[in-house]
């Protein structure tokens, strides 16, 4: 890769870099592997560079590849957090973000697709074509994955409010 | 209505610094586009068709299938770096272009100033060709068997002494039991995991996991990579221009150990421990003083769960190993 290249590709990798940081750990819950992610999905960027860099700064690329790397790890079925203990049991219910655990553990219980839709849709604003386009299936599918997924999250969160009018 | 991305975007008040810079993205992204565009497909395991760089050499044309040649180049420059081990390398793919990977290959030292070259697929005038290039000493795998055997891969083969998930399970356990040894609470637990199972051109990928533990004063992070020195992924390779109070020491056994540290920001402090021993395993033991795990950015930095002596000894522990 060219100097120039290069430097574009470093640009575009530390002004991104915050925000597939924060995609990832919506995707995975877990900070250290989402810089684990972001680093894979900014190799993947790095190789496929010379390609994808055009006029347009490739961002729906990185996030779809992004997705696609935290979709992967499904293959390597060892490698699953476990939670071993709680700590301090009574400080941790007085904390005033509890509900924000709640939010975290329940996305945790989500399958992994039904979580990366979730993102796509409602924290990166992806249209659905463009969701069903990221993870390669058809609109129908990130449709129903996207049903699917509110309606366990109201179940487990105990709000029935929780944009509500996805279903409707 | 309950809006979800409000309550995506309360998820991440505190997050924490990223715990690395763009430069470590950019040297992998490098190692990355070298495996897929010079080769270095370390026989045994690369199909050759599949190869996509390409290697123009006078060997091509003077020699046939089963020829071998002796080619002079000069040597990297570098004085202290070691002799070559006795490796071998396939490159392959179309002629074009090809001149410059074979001689990176050359300049980057691992085949020494007079590597041996055997054409193993194609030829002269062909629009794909596979060569064998090794270092001096050590005959290419077709002067031994016939050139449709695949060459060894470099080093010796590797071959997982058990099941990968179970070799995970025993490195999570061991560090499980050191770390609840020294008397830390553990509050969450990564299970030791892999990039992937497949031997990558020969060689495992690298084993890694880590445990958050609490103590008194907070949280604090415990982690360790097991990997080969043969593989392309080890982590931390560094001349230690890269860490804060970097040292470097030969130990008794011939062990190198590296201790370091690297500020993360915002009073995230990461230091490492990394023992590269003679057969070639290497080992980096890591320790912040703040949590990876679901507790990461809720809490105020603790201080570091172990002393750099602790995380020494973590790191020279013979059972991190596969």
């Amino acid at each position: 890769m060219s100097l120039a290249n290069e430097g574009a590709f470093r640009a575009f990798a530390i002004a991104r870099r915050p925000t597939l940081r924060r995609s990832a750990y919506l995707l995975c819950g877990d900070w250290h592997r989402a810089d684990d992610l972001v680093q894979t999905a900014l190799v993947k960027l790095y190789v496929a560079w010379p390609r994808v860099q055009g006029d347009d700064p490739p961002d729906a690329y990185v996030q779809r590849i992004l997705v696609r790397c935290f979709l992967d790890e499904k293959r390597r079925p060892w490698r699953r957090e476990s939670p071993v203990e709680i700590v301090d049991l009574d400080a941790a219910a007085e904390r005033p973000e509890d509900d924000l655990l709640d939010l975290r553990s329940a996305l945790a219980r989500l399958p992994r697709r039904q979580r990366a839709t979730l993102l796509l849709r409602y924290w990166l604003d992806m249209s659905v074509a463009q969701t069903a386009d990221a993870l390669g299936c058809s609109e129908g599918t990130v449709k129903s994955q996207t049903a699917r997924a509110l309606t366990t999250l109201r179940d487990l969160l105990g709000d029935p409010a929780l944009l509500m009018e996805e279903s409707s | 209505m309950t809006d979800l991305r409000d309550q995506f975007a309360r998820l991440l008040d505190n997050e924490p610094e990223a715990p690395y810079d763009i430069d470590r993205v950019v040297a992998s992204g490098r190692r990355a586009r070298r495996r897929r565009n010079t080769v270095v497909a370390l026989a045994g395991t690369a199909g050759a068709a599949g190869l996509t760089a390409a290697v123009v050499v006078p060997v091509m044309t003077l020699g046939g299938h089963d020829q071998t040649v002796s080619l002079g180049a000069q040597p990297p420059a570098h004085a202290s770096t070691p002799p070559p081990k006795a490796h071998c390398y396939l490159i392959g793919g179309t002629p074009k272009g090809s001149k410059h990977n074979f001689m990176r290959l050359v300049r980057s030292g691992r085949v020494g100033s007079e590597p041996s070259v055997k054409t193993i697929h194609g030829g002269k005038g062909a629009h794909r060709v596979v060569m064998e290039v090794c270092s001096a000493g050590t005959m290419p795998a077709g002067s031994q068997a016939g050139a449709d055997t695949p060459a060894p891969p470099a080093g010796p083969p590797y071959k997982y002494t058990d099941d990968p998930s179970a070799i995970a399970s025993r490195l999570g356990a061991h560090l499980h039991d050191r770390v609840t040894g020294l008397g830390l609470t553990i509050t969450y637990t990564r299970t030791f995991a892999q990039e992937s199972a497949n031997l990558d051109s020969g060689h495992p990928t690298y084993f890694d996991g880590n445990v958050d533990v609490r103590e008194a004063s907070g949280y604090g992070d415990i982690g360790v990579q097991v990997t080969h020195e043969v593989t392309a992924q080890v982590p931390f390779t560094g001349d230690c221009t890269a860490a804060d109070n970097c040292t470097e020491t030969t130990l008794p056994d011939g062990s190198v150990l590296r201790t370091g540290q690297v500020k993360a920001g915002r009073g995230d402090i990461v230091l490492t421990a990394e023992v590269h021993r003679p057969d070639g395993v290497v080992v980096q033991a890591q320790e912040s003083n703040y949590p990876f795990g679901p507790d990461a950015g809720t809490e105020a930095h603790g201080d570091q769960p172990l002393t750099l002596d602790q995380l020494v000894k973590l790191a020279e522990d013979d059972a991190f190993t596969f």
